[in-house]
């Protein structure tokens, strides 16, 4: 349906008028008490339920620290509990380059590399791909099978 | 909160056509207003900003969480096609000789009635008063569609609005 330029000022003109004129939406009474409640539930909760921005920066910095130096425990014993030399060049490295540069963001990159490496030299790529493919095809097969049933039974309720 | 409740609880349900999500779009809104209170309390823009909050949350409401549940639950809803069907001539007044709180409420479910393509933009263009070129870069589609679907929405609105009654809205205020 086509309409004339006239037509269409017209009617442009008339619908801003009618929703200039039209008044706020009352809120819910319940708004402001959901509000309230939100807030009281969120100050009491302990810090370990609090997102990690709301920490206080000491705990944050420390919490980095120990989380790296527990890391660096975990793997120092699995290499000398498995023998896997991989796994203790898998730390050793970026460790020394931690000591050497004094910074944590160097150990972390060197970490981080040093674990694409293992990963893409030591395991097969095939392995690798075929994990990959295969949590994709689950992936998709559970959201499929999901939104059938989803559907069949919203539209059995739709139908009702 | 509450001088402005019913400004932002508005925004959100005009633009998510949804009183339940409203409500927690316009609970998120306040929320944030509390986390940044000290920058709001002598503010003199809280209004504003407070709008605009609820604008970009209605929005990426409608872009994120919709989207990701379109795949399980898109079913359309009867007549909601968007072009109007049949031949309309645009009146010179609408809903003439009706009571200002019964014109207030036909609105209110006319615009639900809409499907979300075209009373999202409709909304930023005639309540929130942003023009066709920012409605087209916040909604990311092109300026030509923009103006399609305001301009098919008005149409679908006007014959809404001209109908001699509509249903009363179930108590979620989806329209029946």
């Amino acid at each position: 349906m086509s309409l004339s330029a006239e037509e269409q000022a017209r009617l442009e003109r008339l619908i801003d008028d009618a929703c200039r004129a039209q008044p706020p939406l009352a809120a819910p009474p319940t708004l402001a008490a959901r509000v309230l409640a939100q807030l009281e539930q969120r100050a009491q909760r302990a810090l370990w339920q609090r997102p990690f921005p709301e920490w206080a920066v000491s705990v944050r910095v420390a919490f980095v620290f120990a989380s790296v130096a527990l890391i660096a425990a975990a793997l120092s014993w699995s290499a000398g509990a498995s023998g896997a030399p991989w796994i203790a060049a898998l730390w050793q490295r970026p460790l020394a380059r931690l000591e050497s540069a004094g910074s944590l963001l160097s150990f972390l990159t060197a970490f981080t590399r040093a674990l694409g490496v293992t990963l893409l030299q030591d395991i097969p790529a095939f392995w690798l791909y075929g994990a990959c493919a295969a949590v994709l095809a689950l992936y998709a097969l559970l959201a499929g099978i999901s939104a059938m049933a989803y559907r069949s039974v919203y539209g059995m309720r739709s139908g009702a | 909160m509450r001088a402005y409740q019913d400004m932002v609880y508005s925004t959100a349900a005009r633009l998510l056509g949804d009183d339940a999500q409203a409500q927690d779009i316009a609970q998120e809104v306040f929320l944030k207003a509390y986390e940044n209170f000290e920058q709001l309390r002598t503010s003199a823009t809280i209004g504003g900003w407070l709008k605009t909050v609820a604008t970009n949350l209605s929005l990426n409401h409608l872009t994120r969480y919709r989207r990701r549940w379109r795949l399980f639950a898109e079913l359309p809803p009867s007549g909601s096609s968007g072009a109007p069907e049949t031949l309309f001539c645009v009146p010179d007044t609408l809903c003439d000789g009706i009571a200002a709180d019964e014109r207030a409420r036909r609105l209110e479910h006319a615009l639900r009635r809409l499907p979300d393509h075209q009373r999202v933009p409709l909304v930023l263009y005639h309540f929130e008063e942003l023009s066709y070129e920012d409605i087209a870069r916040r909604l990311h589609v092109s300026l030509a569609k923009v103006k399609t679907d305001i301009q098919r929405a008005r149409l679908s609105l006007a014959q809404l609005l001209q109908r001699p009654a509509l249903p009363a809205p179930d108590a979620a205020g989806r329209p029946a």
